[in-house]
């Protein structure tokens, strides 16, 4: 306290890796294991694998057989009741009934529906492609403008007074931050910069296919709208992203203009959000679009199908935005053919915002 | 004669200065007064970011006596200028502190996962002010 109380005077007056055994063991003797191990065994490597770095980025050689490992949905979700210890008292498990709390049955509905997208439409199993539980937890902090993934689960603040509502509104916000998963599991794009950029719009990308295939919607009739909702009604905007029209989601004067990008032109340096991941991800975001438009019908098919071979195949931890244009083009050659006109569509999407 | 007129001017002005101002002027060498605190929040899910300038001269009273011993309290010269998690942590906010008094100026980016528990209350409470203004 006398020292608190010393700094009063002299400041207004101016007087005065984790790393466990799982570590060790070469990622293809832990494929095997999950292979053609016990229940127990299985378990114990599905656990190492989750928890090794290694696992990053090696996916290929299990690929084939992920089909093997039988898919169950299961989710839960926990209410911190504004704390942010995680995960909170459990509320919901999977097969229960909905509690009444908006929150707490959107997460529920949300992770569910993310979980029937990979299933169904790429035949992933879960978020690591093993079967992961998927653990939401609601009511984080107060007045808590964020949601997040925390490399383990997904966590939602309620919004606050002013600007947003709860974060669980827009089965897009949580399509992305299940996505986060996904690729932390896959690609792993380190999260600064150009990679970092490409970790936001692949969490963009597949958060919109997410609510797109739940309201079987075809491109025309896609919103292409990251947060749709989450903004109050006194706010001038639509969303927080526009991947049709990138810098035009909001212009408010409290909330400020969106400032992203849709061409290499206008790409921002910054040190800030950990070199403009949130801004220059505009740019991968309008190709995504830009070649889906192209091609038509249901974006989750085709265009869809070709970044998520890239993310999870193609592209690793520092891929920048000329990687990924070549892997998306060089996935939608192998897909389609080359000088198919889905090839064609990619190659003229990353064209036209600049990367290539 | 005009020119002995503006040194007596002079001389009254500064006496009148002194009498004034004069416990406000620092005396010693190693004076640290606080000047102002800036904080920029970004990332997060909505990439909006949120920036907030807290000069200590346009505070009450108790709150800058509040804003200094938090400064104080966080140790916040001693921070490196850069704190993160080490690994990717998507969406969460990244805070740029700035504090600046007479003598030093020092700035601190620091993920939101990884925030001192001494650097914390300064945010809360720079985030707290700057909401109200």
């Amino acid at each position: 306290m006398s020292r608190i109380k010393n700094a009063k005077s002299n400041c207004i007056n101016g007087n005065a890796h984790r790393c466990s055994i799982y570590c060790i063991l070469p990622p293809d003797m832990v494929d095997n294991i999950v292979r053609n191990g016990s229940a127990n065994q299985r378990d114990w490597a599905l656990q190492s694998l989750r928890m090794s770095e290694q696992f990053r980025g090696q996916r290929q050689s299990f690929v084939g057989s992920t089909t093997a490992v039988s898919g169950q949905k299961n989710r839960s979700v926990y209410d911190l009741k504004g704390n942010t210890n995680l995960p909170g008292t459990l509320v919901r498990r999977e097969g229960q009934a909905a509690t009444g709390d908006k929150s707490v049955d959107e997460a529920y509905d949300g992770s569910g529906a993310t979980y029937d997208f990979y299933r169904d439409v790429y035949q992933r199993n879960s978020i690591d492609d093993r079967g992961l539980p998927l653990v939401s937890s609601v009511h984080y902090s107060t007045s808590y403008g964020n949601a997040f993934w925390d490399g383990r689960q997904m966590v939602y603040g309620d919004g606050d007074n002013d600007l947003f509502e709860r974060f669980t509104i827009s089965l897009d916000i949580i399509g992305h931050e299940l996505t986060h998963g996904v690729t932390q599991y896959e690609a792993g794009f380190e999260y600064y910069g150009q990679p970092g950029a490409l970790n936001e719009s692949f969490s963009d990308v597949f958060g919109s296919l997410v609510k797109q295939y739940a309201l079987k919607q075809d491109v025309n009739k896609a919103d292409w709208i990251i947060g749709a909702g989450l903004l109050k009604p006194k706010i001038k905007g639509v969303g927080l992203r526009s991947m049709k029209a990138p810098g035009t989601a909001y212009n408010d004067p409290i909330l400020g203009k969106d400032i992203q990008p849709a061409h290499m032109s206008n790409y921002v340096k910054t040190n800030a959000d950990n070199g403009g991941v949130h801004i220059n991800s505009g740019i991968p975001n309008h190709a995504f679009y830009l070649a889906a438009m192209a091609m038509g019908g249901n974006a989750w098919e085709k265009a869809g199908k070709i970044w998520y071979i890239a993310l999870r195949d193609r592209l690793r931890e520092r891929s920048n935005f000329k990687r990924a244009a070549a892997a998306t083009i060089s996935v939608a050659k192998e897909l389609f053919g080359e000088g198919s006109a889905e090839q064609i569509a990619v190659q003229n999407a990353w064209q036209k915002v600049g990367v290539i | 004669m005009s020119l002995n007129i503006f040194h007596r001017i002079g001389a009254v002005t500064l006496g009148i200065f002194l009498i004034t101002f004069g416990s406000f002027i620092p005396t010693g060498a190693m004076e640290n007064k606080l000047i102002k605190v800036s904080l920029e929040r970004s990332g997060g899910f909505t990439g909006i970011p949120l920036t907030t300038v807290v000069e200590v001269v346009n505070l009450p009273p108790p709150e800058a006596e509040q804003l200094c011993q938090l400064v104080e309290a966080a140790d916040f010269f001693n921070y490196p200028a850069l704190i993160t998690a080490g690994n990717s942590l998507p969406d969460r906010f990244q805070y740029q502190i700035v504090v600046e008094n007479d003598h030093q100026k020092h700035s601190v980016t620091v993920g939101e996962a990884v925030v001192p528990n001494k650097l914390r209350p300064l945010i809360d409470f720079v985030m707290k002010v700057g909401r109200r203004q």
